[in-house]
């Protein structure tokens, strides 16, 4: 059963994720500000962190920037705003992705089984361990920006993937290069057919 | 399928098409010559083949296994016609596709009853046999035609017997293929992987099942030289290989769980199940076995695991588990010497929490505090829910007593801090006990029990504390249980009875209520104060049941009070929150005023404020409901809780309480008088009557009557009491003595205030002309008393005394008597600590010693002048106030009789329009005639019955011009009769004609009319 750590300083939403969480079989510890959060990533060493950008103590980039020095917990972003500078220091602090507020548990739980997979596979890529399949998959980047795309057009993972793949047909780098534009804040208008 | 059809078939799976029998024909140098030689034996119209077939039989049945296949004479029989008739097909001379699926059918049928082909090579022998002396009897003289025909018949059987023996491999090879399929069946249904592999353990053989469980292509396994110790995860991969040769070099099968990685990178238990291949001589030659996916198996067992030491609302581990861990714990401290804290932390309140807004939101605050919680605590630290609201921490390690104090602080502190829920928030505190290993016991059991103890105790001194656990406070706990059990059995004993404390009103001084107050009359312990069993009641929820009975106890003695001609009284009854979450309380009440007979507006509910912070549909529309059964209700112990009156404009309440924490010290304390006189003014401008509770003193009355409070409780008018000597209060009761300032309005009530008593004397001396009432008091706190019963207008005070200087006497008379005029007198100036006392309002004047005479009487009377001023403005606004009070009393009542009228109104016109419905579409016609011969009512039967053709409406025509004059006439008489008239048309009608006027104020006739059929 996955750890999964989830920060929010509203009970509303964090009661809203955490019982999605459970449901699909996580194991949740939930709190709601910055310094206990990062006590429970060195205690519990959960699986996956979900942060919130806003907390009551201290931002939730502290909280990341912390836990990534300190431990080896994985963690994404909560935020209400997909405002660009956000996107770009989470991608900095080394989020695994970032999900927009409000959010549906019935789209989390996909975003959370990819960054799970992705924290293996990162897990993996340090005890060396090369056999890692399709390589695109690994660029955090790129999941970051299916993220957005996600949230910007209400899809689903797959749907935004493919938008995605789409557009990034003849594009110099291909989707890595695309998405890296897409999240750092360029204007770039997507086809969606 | 018929015999023919499957013929086909064998023959189409064994190639034997037109192509193949010319190809046998040919090998076989069968030709037309032997087939026109093979025609002409047959036209020697000789039976010879029923010789031979009937010789052939009787050798046959010479053998016990061909007796068994024939039954009877019967079968025989018709064996032998079917015998002759084969044979005499082979010399019939048509050799073509029908000949050759006639003899595969024989193939087949001789394959299914299970006939060898040595009997069939038997049956040829004997024909062949047979015709060699038939046809060297035939044509013995023609060497050649004999030679030929014989060579002919040996080519035609041969052919036969190719064709048969071909039949019968065709079967065999069918069951063999048949026998592979269901192999491969079984094979493909095991869902598990069917292995095989040499002594290498190098797969030589893996089932389809290993791609779809794994994703590798099974190439990989064959190929792969080391490919199942690649797959298994590094922590399992030595145990597995090396348990699997050790166990084949022992030669022995095994089985083992383990877990492989699948090409998709999951995780995926496996069992597997090895058994060793043996060759004849019994010498091992390779493995084989089965890898079944256990993994959902594995969750389960994790999650029954999980389940059994964890709880599920927070995945902290359970009691259970704590308490192995806390026994391992002991032993360690045992070898280091340290020791063992375990910290019982009880959320204070919590259950108003879930009672109020729900479950759904107490679970999630319980796993959100679970979370902080876990913040503070050290990576060596353990945490647990012990269920409900409770967790234990155990810490380890602990050197000294000292370093327990820090986690448990914080522990309060982290859950101090507000919860959000949306745009709520909600605050928490928490009770801990603390027991010590092995100071406070050396057992699990001693510890958990010391701690809850200890818990308990933090909880009565106040919680939001902790306490380390002490002797003591075993025996403490020991009565506790004891004492909930008590009070379990004495509801049924009857051991608890009700006390009454008198409620007066201010302006009329008259007691107007009392308040039913619970005793404990306990068999050992005397009569019990309820602070020292209600908690408890609420906690076990005893507090119901015993919430039932006070109130219908209470409203049994209102009632009898009534009848025993005391004045009406309004019954004060408390309410708990828990009686609330019982969603039945109101009709509770209104059971308890039906069946004791009070009427609703003497029941007054006294009901928590906290209970109205909650705002749960459930609870709003219970508030409503209480309320539109008439009863009174009042919010108790107002100002402890959000003092904040703005909820209660939802509710529907009649009055407030204000705390008797308030009350007592409205004469000492500026805070708690400005607090009182705000809730008394809000609330009038909400239009409730204000009570105040706690009144001691007739300080405290003169103060609350002085700021328009409505009613009073306390010790000062009466302690409460038991029935009988409340209901002798009540008549001896003479009236609160008067109070009102309208009584003396021309009294002036002068203080004088200072140490000195020379200065006192001489200023009343100077000042007593004037006409003044003079009080004097020798220091601020005798002042302060002097004029919580004196309806002081101007205060006269020295600056400097010794306890309180003049000024700090002043700025605390403003705040509680805000409308004196304040005087200070000086020896000398200063002027500091004087101006900022005036800046603030502390100060009107500021005289300096020695005074002047003339002067200071003018001041004196100029500052009376001033107080009457604002006195007179006071009063208006007092009036006006009490005006409006009155008037939107009014408006209420009005309000709520308009509503019920309404509700009325609305009632009766739906059993109107029901009756009219019911009129309107009855099968005979009514018809209504009023005093004035108006026709008033016609329904529809009546119209079609007496309006020629159908068309336009009787009513509001005159009844004696649009009805036929028989029927106006029978309906002037209005005889009650049945009676049958003769219509226009010549219909006849039964009819009945009645006065209106038996069951109601109705006047006319109304008549019924029937057709009859003719």
């Amino acid at each position: 059963m996955p750890k999964i750590l989830v920060v929010d300083d509203d009970l509303a939403v964090l009661a809203t994720i955490s019982l999605g969480l459970r449901r699909a079989g996580y194991h949740v510890f939930q709190v709601d500000s910055g310094l206990p959060a990062i006590q429970i990533c060195r205690r519990e060493k959960p699986d996956l962190a979900i942060l919130d950008m806003n907390l009551p103590d201290i931002t939730g980039l502290q909280v990341a920037q912390t836990i990534k020095s300190e431990t080896s917990t994985p963690f994404i972003f909560l935020s209400a705003h997909s405002d660009e500078g956000l996107v770009k220091a989470a991608v900095e602090v080394g989020a695994l992705g970032y999900l927009v507020k409000p959010v549906e548990v019935a789209r989390i739980v996909p975003a959370i089984e990819v960054a799970l997979k992705r924290a293996d596979e990162i897990v993996q890529l340090r005890l060396g361990n090369a056999n890692l399949g399709d390589e695109s998959m690994l660029n955090r980047e790129t999941d970051m920006a299916i993220g957005l795309i996600m949230e910007r057009h209400q899809l689903d993972r797959a749907a935004a993937f493919d938008v995605l793949r789409a557009n990034a047909r003849g594009h110099p780098g291909g989707i890595a290069g695309l998405a890296q534009r897409l999240i750092e804040g360029e204007k770039i208008t997507l086809t969606l057919d | 399928m018929n015999a023919f059809d499957k013929s086909a078939i064998v023959a189409r799976e064994l190639g034997i098409d037109s192509n193949e029998i010319a190809n046998r024909k040919h090998f076989l140098e069968f030709g037309d010559l032997d087939a026109e030689l093979l025609k002409g034996l047959q036209s020697q119209q000789q039976d010879y083949e029923e010789v031979i077939a009937a010789a052939f039989f009787n050798h046959l049945l010479e053998f016990p296994q061909i007796r068994d296949l024939v039954p009877d004479a019967e079968t025989l029989e018709r064996l032998k016609s079917t015998l002759s008739t084969y044979f005499r097909s082979l010399t019939a001379g048509e050799y073509g596709d029908e000949y050759i699926l006639t003899r595969l059918h024989v193939g087949v049928v001789h394959k299914r009853v299970g006939l060898d082909p040595k009997w069939y090579l038997g049956a040829y022998r004997k024909y062949l046999s047979h015709f060699l002396f038939e046809l060297w009897k035939l044509y013995g003289d023609d060497h050649e035609k004999f030679l030929k025909t014989y060579d002919a018949l040996l080519k035609v059987v041969l052919f036969d017997i190719g064709l048969a023996i071909d039949t019968y491999h065709h079967a065999d090879k069918q069951e063999v293929l048949q026998f592979e399929k269901r192999l491969q069946s079984l094979l493909d249904g095991i869902d598990a992987i069917v292995w095989e592999a040499d002594l290498d353990m190098h797969f030589t053989f893996v089932s389809h099942q290993a791609q779809d469980m794994l994703g590798y292509p099974l190439a990989r396994w064959t190929q792969e030289p080391e490919f199942l110790r690649d797959i298994i995860l590094p922590d399992d991969r030595a145990p597995v290989i090396s348990s699997l040769f050790v166990e084949m070099a022992d030669g022995r099968g095994h089985d083992m769980d383990y877990r492989v990685r699948t090409a998709d990178g999951r995780i995926v238990w496996i069992h597997g199940r090895v058994s060793t291949v043996r060759d004849k001589e019994g010498r091992l030659t390779g493995l084989r076995g089965l890898m079944v996916d256990i993994t959902a198996l594995k969750d389960a067992q994790k999650k029954l695991v999980h389940l059994a030491s964890y709880d599920e609302l927070t995945g902290l581990p359970n009691r259970s588990l704590l308490q192995d861990r806390l026994r391992q714990a002991m032993v360690q401290a045992d070898r280091s010497g340290d020791m063992v804290a375990i910290l019982l932390l009880d959320l204070d309140r919590f259950k108003n929490i879930n009672d109020s807004l729900g479950h759904d939101v107490g679970d999630v605050v319980l796993q959100t505090a679970a979370g902080r919680l876990i913040g503070i605590l050290r990576d060596i630290d353990t945490m647990a829910r012990f269920g409900g609201d409770e967790f234990m921490i155990m810490l380890t390690d602990i050197a000294r007593l000292e370093d327990i104090t820090p986690i448990a602080r914080n522990a309060i502190e982290c859950l101090a801090l507000p919860f959000t829920v949306g745009e709520h928030e909600l605050f928490l505190t928490a009770s801990i006990g603390i027991s010590v290993y092995p100071r406070d016991g050396k057992d699990v059991q001693t510890l958990l029990k010391d701690a809850d103890a200890a818990m308990y105790r933090a909880k009565e001194s106040g919680k939001n504390r902790f306490e380390f656990f002490t002797a003591e406070m075993n025996s403490a706990a020991v009565h506790r249980l004891q004492f909930e059990n008590q009070m379990r059995q004495a509801l049924a004993r009857q051991e608890f009875v009700l006390h009454y404390q008198p409620q007066a009103d201010i302006d009329s001084g008259k007691i107007v209520g009392v308040e039913a107050l619970v005793r404990w009359q306990h068999p050992e312990h005397g009569m019990v104060p309820p602070v020292e069993f209600i908690p408890l009641a609420e906690e076990t929820g005893l507090i119901v049941p015993l919430g039932e009975w006070i109130l219908e106890a209470a409203c049994r003695q209102a009632v009898a009070w009534q009848a025993a001609g005391l004045p009406e009284l309004r019954m004060a009854v408390n309410v708990s929150v828990r009686q609330f979450a019982e969603h039945n309380l109101t009709q509770v009440v209104e059971r308890i005023l039906r069946e004791t007979g009070l009427a609703p507006s003497l029941l007054k509910l006294e009901l928590t404020e906290s209970l109205f912070m909650q705002e749960t549909e459930g609870m709003i529309d219970m508030v409503l409901g209480l309320r539109k059964l008439g009863v009174r209700l009042s919010v108790d112990d107002f100002g402890t809780g959000y003092s904040s009156l703005s909820y209660l404009r939802r509710f529907p309440v009649t009055s407030v309480k204000i705390d008797q924490s308030f009350v007592r010290s409205i004469t000492t304390d500026p805070a708690s008088a400005t607090l009182v006189r705000s809730i008394i003014g809000m609330a009038h401008e909400m239009n409730l009557r204000v009570i105040a509770e706690g009144v001691e003193t007739e300080g405290h009355l003169g103060f609350l009557a002085s700021h328009r409070c409505d009613e009073i409780q306390g010790y000062w008018l009466s302690h409460p009491l038991p029935p009988d000597e409340c209901a002798a209060f009540i008549q001896r009761f003479a009236g609160l003595p008067a109070l009102g300032e309208s009584e003396k309005p021309l009294e002036r009530l002068l203080l004088l205030v200072d140490d000195e008593v020379n200065i006192t004397t001489s200023l009343k001396r100077l000042l007593r002309p004037d006409g003044y009432r003079i009080l004097t008091a020798s220091s601020g706190q005798e002042g302060l008393e002097l004029l919580a019963t004196n309806p002081v207008g101007v205060i006269i005070s020295d600056q400097r005394m010794p306890a309180m200087t003049g000024v700090e006497f002043f700025r605390r008379v403003k705040d509680i008597y805000p409308d004196t005029v304040r005087i200070v007198l000086s020896g000398y100036t200063e002027l500091k600590s004087v101006t900022d006392a005036i800046n603030e309002g502390a100060i009107y004047k500021f005289l300096t010693k020695p005074w002047d005479d003339e002067q200071l009487r003018d001041h004196v009377r100029e500052a009376f002048q001033r107080y009457e001023l604002k006195q007179e403005n006071v009063r208006l606004g007092r009036e006006l106030e009490r005006a409006n009070a009155e008037l939107s009393e009014i408006n209420r009542d009005l309000e709520m009789r308009v509503a019920e009228k309404t509700e009325q109104i609305r009632h009766n016109v739906s059993i109107l329009q029901v009756s009219q419905e019911i009129l309107e579409h009855l099968p005979a016609a009514v018809i209504g005639i009023d005093d004035d011969g108006l026709v008033v009512i016609a329904n529809r039967q009546a119209d079609l019955l007496l309006v020629p053709g159908g068309d336009g409406l009787l009513l509001g025509a005159n009844a004696a011009e649009c009805l036929p004059p028989a029927l106006a006439t029978f309906a002037a008489e209005a005889s009650d009769e049945t009676r049958i008239l003769m219509l226009e048309d010549g219909r006849r009608a039964s009819a009945i004609c009645h006065r209106m006027g038996d069951l109601c104020k109705a006047s006319g006739t109304i008549m019924v009319l029937n057709l009859i059929d003719t």
